[in-house]
């Protein structure tokens, strides 16, 4: 029964306002007491974790993430996105998802794309009859493309954690990023059909001459802003091309991707100057802080669970419930999705999923595959309230109001993302095809 | 009281500082890894040893950043529903509490390493560097917990006093 | 009831050395009539390699089967003695009871608060590749390939000739397949062949070091127990080792036979090519190793050594 009460300790500690950090290692003190652990290497154990090399990638995908921001690097990409739309207002909420997944192939987390993409594309979409609430909802989703598509912080953490190569958990979830893609531009194409519509009437009536202000990419054209993002769109090459034409590992990519976006944004575009790269490092290095101290807490809880044979407890208990491996998958499914409601994307990863990882060999599931249904379903967790930081972010910098962005939300998880993590599941093949082209898994 | 925040500005800017020295090092020292591999043929052994030591410390330094300015992930809508002040004094002053407790639980677990450490000294297998220089980050970050969770605790109160002289 | 945990580093439940270990603690079970309860962790169930070694020093885990790391006391990398024996004769007489290898790991394990009880040998040391392969020095300037970070296993194999990378073991595969390195170094056949054999052409057997596992127990837990129970792990463990001396050779034999049915190629360098790699080996890494070992400890091994 520890585990149980172990988790309910952590919600309520979460739910009263504890910083998620602390509450882990609330639950921590509880089990070292429920437990009678012993101590004395606990700490150190901790230690082992956050000292290796592979999560060296993390810090140094988090800088760069930064640096593309402020180099003007993700500004170009956003343009370009935008003006191979054409001005087409339907296309631009695809531009807009298009944006993310470009994006997320430079970086490794979704708070940089939210960031970026929100402050550049809300404003003119809004202009032309995009409601913040639904932009929001949809860059909030989108932007968890940039967990999908490599390089990814939450499968560099699910490798430390499950000890499985950085490089096949990259490429597995690329196909699934794919089909993720395609649902939202659907989606977007049906659901924008009827506001768009209803803000052409409201405009009518009011029948003024107001022009939404022209957007870089209207000023520039497609050949233009094309042009001006070739050094941008060189970096993904740079990063994935590293990682699997074999001439770096994923923490030797990732010192790459931080000095090109220095080069890049200092020399070629000049949007980089010596107080943004200060900032830059200072804020990466806080994010940084912020995500460690959680996996630090949930290293040394992992370590007393497994010591206590807690997941093979588990999937004793599972498996004597159903032995039907779709059945078991569908409650990891339902599992991961309620976690991923009351918690928050980088806990979801460090704790809850190396809990099922025994489960899941158990009944035939490749760990390759397990990472990638659990990046799905952290695509869906980030945004489903009340645990929703990404959400939340994408409301503040669209100037939405949390409350009505809820629903369009709600939608676009329950028509796409959710659609998009069960078919993730339950055809294993769209998550090991890349890794095993390419041969590296 | 402002001699505090005096020394709380300093340590900041300290902090800061070091966080920039260890992003630049870590960096540096991974790209390093890369070009001496294409242009010497060789990798230097313990390049990457120093590289984890670095970023040991930024990640150490980012948590006392990050603590310090109270920016760690927090569900917070108990705390946005609470308007009554004197009730958001008590809410805060428990809050603060039940943090302050936990860190100095975590105090306890990192003086269990120290004194590990102590009995059974160890060195990094490449460099032959003693852990304890990459161990002092987590046992000075722990530290800087438990203070900071005290200044929150100091803090909440404050907010119990400034409320009742409003009252 | 007595709880014992038995942990190795290295071997999953179906691996060699994870049989063996749950052998072991099968007989201790019944060797002390259910007085002592065994519980088994194999690879990475309780965290990494280092991490099974804290919890062993720190007396967490009891006994052990393992490929100790030198972060505790550099003296350890007297595991990694190149060149120390150059045949299973040899080895035997070194590393059997009272063997002279013996009596120096028990002095190094023991100054970590460990018991050594005796070794767990694999057989020699080689060097896998893909694509390419070297019998000599000269010709493996050009190879680059993966090597624990142990002292002093890189130095051995940049003495060898080879460029090396330090890479987790999680990461070998990937890194062979993308051309990070060009192929492992340091292993019997048995984990090349297992791990990498569907990327890796060519097996060198260098037997520039002789593979041993370590079977030891922590002092503390060990001085704690009753005297029938002390002889009842001396004895299993004893057990064990000679059950692993007399079967090892042909194990590592039958690997070989496996692998290069599988298709890899099983090269053994001239006896000159090895009897240059031997002087190459000890004139650069002996020294070293004085310095971070111990003079006395290296004098008794030059003075064993063939
Ligand atoms: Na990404
Ligand atoms: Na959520």
């Amino acid at each position: 029964m520890e585990p149980v009460y172990g988790i309910l300790i952590l919600i309520a500690l979460m739910i009263y306002g504890v910083p998620v950090a602390w509450s882990f290692a609330g639950v921590l003190a509880y089990l070292v007491w429920a437990y009678d652990t012993n101590t004395t290497t606990l700490f150190l154990q901790g230690f082992r974790g956050l000292n290796s090399v592979i999560l060296l990638a993390l810090p140094l995908f988090i800088l760069a993430g930064y640096l593309m921001e402020s180099g003007g690097i993700a500004r170009r990409l956003i343009t370009f996105m935008e003006a191979s739309v054409k001005g087409r207002r339907n296309g631009l909420g695809s531009a807009l998802v298009m944006s993310s997944a470009v994006f997320g192939a430079i970086s490794g987390t979704a708070t940089a794309a939210v960031a970026s993409i929100g402050t550049i594309m809300v404003d003119p979409l809004a202009e032309r009859g995009y409601p913040r609430p639904y932009t929001s909802a949809l860059l909030g989703i989108s932007s968890l493309l940039g967990i999908l598509i490599p390089p990814s912080i939450t499968l560099i953490l699910f490798g430390v954690v499950t000890r499985q190569s950085i490089t096949a958990l990259f490429a597995a979830t690329v196909v699934p990023a794919i089909v993720l893609i395609i649902g939202l531009i659907i989606y977007n194409k049906i659901a924008c059909k009827t506001f768009l519509r209803e803000f052409d009437e409201a405009q009518a009536a009011k029948s003024d001459d107001h022009k939404p202000t022209q957007t870089d990419a209207e000023r520039d054209g497609f050949w233009k802003s094309a042009f001006k993002a070739i050094p941008a769109l060189l970096m993904p090459l740079v990063i994935l091309g590293g990682i699997y034409g074999g001439f770096a590992t994923p923490t030797e990519a990732a010192s790459i991707a931080v000095v090109l976006s220095i080069a890049v944004g200092f020399f070629i575009y000049r949007n980089l100057t010596p107080k943004r790269l200060i900032t830059s490092i200072v804020k990466a290095g806080e994010t940084t802080g912020t995500i460690i101290m959680i996996l630090l807490f949930s290293l040394m809880i992992g370590r007393i669970m497994v010591a206590e044979s807690v997941p093979q407890d588990l999937t004793k208990f599972v498996t004597s419930l159903t032995e039907n491996k779709i059945l078991i998958l569908l409650i990891v499914n339902a599992f991961l999705t309620f976690v991923g409601m009351i918690m928050d994307d980088v806990s979801v990863t460090v704790v809850i999923a190396p809990l099922f990882m025994s489960l899941m060999v158990s009944v035939g599931v490749d760990p390759v595959h397990f990472a990638s249904i659990v990046a799905c379903s952290v695509v869906i967790g980030a945004n489903s309230p009340p645990m929703a930081p990404i959400l939340y972010m994408a409301c503040k910098i669209g100037k939405a109001s949390i409350h009505e962005s809820v629903k369009p939300a709600l939608q676009l998880i329950f028509f796409v993302a959710l659609p998009v993590m069960l078919i993730v599941t339950y055809v294993p093949s769209l998550s090991l095809f890349l890794p095993r082209l390419l041969g590296v898994y | 009281m402002q001699k505090l925040q005096k020394i709380d500005d300093f340590l900041f800017v300290v902090f800061n500082v070091m966080i920039i020295l260890t992003s630049v090092f870590m960096t540096g020292l991974v790209f390093f890894l890369v070009l001496s591999r294409y242009f010497f043929g060789s990798s230097m052994i313990g390049t990457l040893e120093m590289a984890t030591i670095c970023a040991l410390w930024l990640y150490m330094l980012g948590c006392m950043v990050a603590s310090r300015n109270n920016e760690h992930l927090t569900v917070d809508f108990l705390e946005q529903s609470i308007v009554r002040p004197k009730l958001k004094a008590y809410y805060e002053i428990s809050k603060s509490i039940i943090v302050f407790g936990i860190s100095l639980f975590v105090l306890y677990l990192a003086s269990e390493m120290l004194a590990w450490a102590l009995k059974r000294p160890q060195t990094t297998p490449a460099l032959g560097i003693p852990l304890l220089w990459q161990q002092a980050s987590m046992l000075i970050a722990t530290v800087f917990f438990v203070t900071y969770g005290f200044r929150d605790v100091i803090r909440a109160f404050g907010l119990l006093k400034t409320n009742e002289g409003s009252e | 009831e007595i709880e014992l945990k038995i942990a190795t580093d290295s071997g999953t439940n179906d691996a060699p050395s994870g049989l063996a270990i749950a052998k072991w603690a099968e007989r201790i079970e019944e060797g002390s009539n259910g007085e002592i309860d065994v519980k088994v962790f194999y690879q990475d169930e309780l965290g990494s390699q280092l991490e099974v070694f804290d919890l062993f020093v720190a007396g967490e885990v009891d006994l052990m089967l393992s490929w100790p790391s030198t972060s505790y006391d550099k003296r350890i990398g007297v595991v990694n003695t190149p060149f120390m024996v150059s045949s299973w004769e040899e080895a035997s007489e070194a590393f059997g009871h009272n063997g002279w290898a013996s009596e120096i790991m028990n002095e190094v394990f023991g100054g970590i608060g460990l018991k050594y009880l005796g070794a767990w040998p694999e057989g020699f040391a080689g060097v896998a590749t893909r694509g390419t392969f070297s019998t000599n020095i000269e010709d493996a300037n050009d190879i680059k390939v993966r090597v624990q970070p142990f002292f002093p296993i890189p130095n051995t194999m940049q003495a060898l000739g080879y460029q090396t990378e330090a890479l987790e073991w999680g990461e070998v595969f990937t890194s062979i397949q993308t051309g990070v390195v060009d192929g492992d170094s340091g292993n019997v056949i048995y984990w090349d062949y297992e791990f990498f054999g569907e990327l890796l052409d060519y097996y060198v057997h260098t037997r520039h070091d002789f593979v041993t596992g370590n079977i030891l127990a922590n002092a503390d837990t060990f001085d704690g127990m009753s005297d029938e129970h002390k002889q009842l792990i001396l004895d299993t463990s004893a057990k064990m080792m000679d059950e692993r001396f007399s079967g090892a050779r042909a194990e590592d034999e039958a690997n070989i036979a496996r692998a290069v049915e599988g298709g890899m190629q099983y090269i053994e360098p001239s006896e000159e090519e090895v009897a240059a790699m031997k002087v190459a080996v000890r004139d650069a890494v002996w020294p070293l190793m004085e310095d971070q070992i111990g003079a006395d400890i290296m004098d008794k091994i030059r003075a064993k050594a063939n």
